[in-house]
């Protein structure tokens, strides 16, 4: 049975929590969840299900804005 | 090369950007921590990583993955481990560590990750090295012919360096090895050699004190010095000679000389099989691990001289080792001694009599030997081991003050004036001709008829006044040519007969 970690900027919520885990259900059937709460993502979520993470958090969209930007300066 | 850009067109790259920005869902591989214990941390996930492959956990903490087993990952942390909790997803780099280099570093201090430590700011680096790059194959290498002076008469004269050579420093604790070290740094002063100096698990205020002299003798401006101190985790002390070795090597490959002393290999030993029982690898003999005399056989064979047509460039290693009571057929010790070209064995018994640099010049040797000489001090530097091997062996008898017949009263006499000769401050390094000259007065049994401890006094006096008088030109035709001719050397004795004739009066 996998473990997944589902990592989100604030507490989340139980109707919150259900939701999300309904909709993995789809992908992974039973599953054993684990929440973190961290700050520094700034917004959005991760989940990672043991061996891919899936990173929608705030920080790296930035990440990703950044190095956009800086490549499109040095041109 | 940097370009200045205004803010006006940041602003706008930004505007432009964000307009025109997805958001998308970042899927990578990625692992995730199980347990976290003394700077080891336990991986499940991270499928591919590779072996040596940096590994991140959270913006600030880094670790190396060491262990690799199907379901876990051993990874050793590279930074304090209060940060880290089981849960915490990991993110492999997909890279190996590498370390800054290039001639911003000169006079600086750094950490083995390139961090400065010296309080003076960041510096731009000219490139960045795998801190783990393979050493110079068997066709890239040229033989080792070109002498690196460390400026102590007993090393230079009787147990020489090549450049391009390992040479092993090893004795007990307060033997003086450091100051050999530092020596030969200050010595290569306007010989345009690069100094590395690598400090492993040493106390900060000795690190401290090192930088302190060496720019107080004006040798920071071509020596880097690369630190990690006690109190830092066992992982960065592991990895800071093989760091310190890529800085040097970048020098190397680009054509010039460099010399890295690795102060000490003992703690070195020790941060590894700290690292190496942490993870829980199999402890053999003294508890190290089995690759403990890998850790050191992989770092000493990137020191070499390259051939011309890899840039001619050499890296001469000087590691030290410190041994328990003189022992030095223990594990560290004895497996140094057969990965490096010589030893120079420092004897706490000398150093406490009085003989300083405390080198016994008979257990040290030197395989590179003349091969790495100038031929004025291999004309000079003849039968002199021998003379001292003699010396000690008839010393047992001078304590008798029995009669003893005119030969051994002479080896006793020539032994003690030479074993005064070879006493040295430290940071008073001596040129190669004054040692030549100084070494042609001793080989002809001038000094007979003084006691030996104004063997020194007399020799350097002589010397100054022989640099200013007359004769000049042969001392300046020696240090040129490297050679001392024999009519030369014929000069040099009558003018010293004359000069000692003048001062018994």
């Amino acid at each position: 049975m996998n473990t997944l970690t589902i990592t989100t900027s604030r507490e989340l919520s139980p109707e919150k929590k259900f939701d999300i885990e309904t909709k993995l259900q789809r992908k992974y059937g039973y599953f054993k969840a684990i929440y973190r709460v961290d700050q520094t993502i700034l917004g959005g979520i991760i989940i990672f299900d043991g061996q891919t993470a899936y990173d929608g958090s705030l920080k790296t969209q930035l990440a990703k804005l950044r190095d956009r930007v800086v490549d499109k300066i040095q041109q | 090369m940097t370009k200045n850009y205004n803010s006006s067109e940041i602003i706008k790259a930004i505007l432009e950007e964000a307009a025109t920005f997805k958001r998308e869902t970042d899927v990578r591989p990625a692992g995730r921590v199980i347990s976290s214990c003394d700077g080891v941390v336990m991986i499940e996930g991270l499928m591919d990583v590779k072996n040596g492959e940096l590994v991140r956990i959270s913006d600030e903490s880094y670790a190396i993955a060491l262990n690799l087993e199907t379901e876990v990952t051993g990874a050793i942390l590279l930074s304090a481990s209060n940060e880290i909790s089981p849960g915490d997803i990991v993110y492999p780099t997909g890279e190996t560590i590498k370390v800054p280099s290039g001639d911003n570093l000169l006079g600086r201090v750094i950490d083995p990750l390139g961090q400065p430590l010296d309080g003076k700011g960041p510096f731009r680096a000219s490139s960045y090295r795998d801190i783990e790059s393979p050493a110079p194959t068997i066709f890239d290498r040229a033989k080792v012919a070109e002498p690196l002076y460390t400026g102590i008469k007993a090393i230079d004269v009787m147990i020489p360096i090549g450049k391009g050579q390992r040479e092993l420093i090893i004795g007990d604790r307060q033997t003086g090895k450091t100051a050999i070290a530092l020596d030969t740094i200050v010595n290569q002063k306007g010989k345009d050699v690069i100094c590395v100096y690598v400090a492993i698990g040493q106390k900060t205020s000795s690190v401290a004190r090192v930088v302190k002299d060496l720019t107080k003798q004006g040798a920071m401006d071509y020596t880097i010095v690369v630190s990690s101190t006690a109190g830092q985790p066992a992982p960065l002390q592991y990895l800071t000679p093989y760091s310190a070795t890529a800085v040097a090597e970048d020098f190397m490959y680009r054509g010039k000389d460099v010399l890295i002393i690795y102060d000490d290999l003992s703690k070195h030993a020790v941060a590894y099989r700290t690292i190496s029982l942490l993870l829980k690898r199999p402890s053999g003999r003294e508890a190290y691990p089995g690759d403990i005399f890998y850790i050191h056989s992989r770092l000493l064979e990137r020191s070499a001289k390259l051939s011309d047509e890899k840039g001619g460039g050499s890296l001469t290693a000087l590691p030290i080792v410190e041994t328990q009571d003189g022992d030095i057929s223990a594990y560290i010790p004895t497996n140094v001694i057969s990965i490096t070209d010589g030893q120079i064995y420092l004897e706490t018994e000398l150093f406490n009599s009085g003989m300083r640099p405390a080198i016994n010049v008979g257990l040290s040797v030197s395989r590179v030997g003349g091969a790495a000489q100038s031929k004025a001090i291999k004309k000079v530097s003849g039968k002199i081991r021998l003379n001292l091997a003699q010396y000690r062996e008839m010393l047992i008898f001078a304590r008798f003050d029995a009669d003893l017949d005119d030969a051994t009263k002479e080896v006793l006499k020539h032994g003690a004036i030479l074993t005064e000769a070879l006493k040295q401050k430290q940071f008073s390094p001596v040129s190669m001709t004054d040692m030549a000259i100084e070494f042609l007065i001793l080989q002809n049994n001038l000094l007979d008829n003084f006691p030996a401890k104004n063997t020194q006094n007399i020799i350097t006096n002589f010397i100054q006044l022989y640099k200013n008088k007359g004769l000049s030109q042969i001392y300046d035709h020696i240090t040129v040519t490297k050679e001392l001719s024999d009519k030369d050397a014929a000069k040099i004795l009558d003018e010293f007969k004359e000069y000692i004739s003048k001062i018994k009066n």
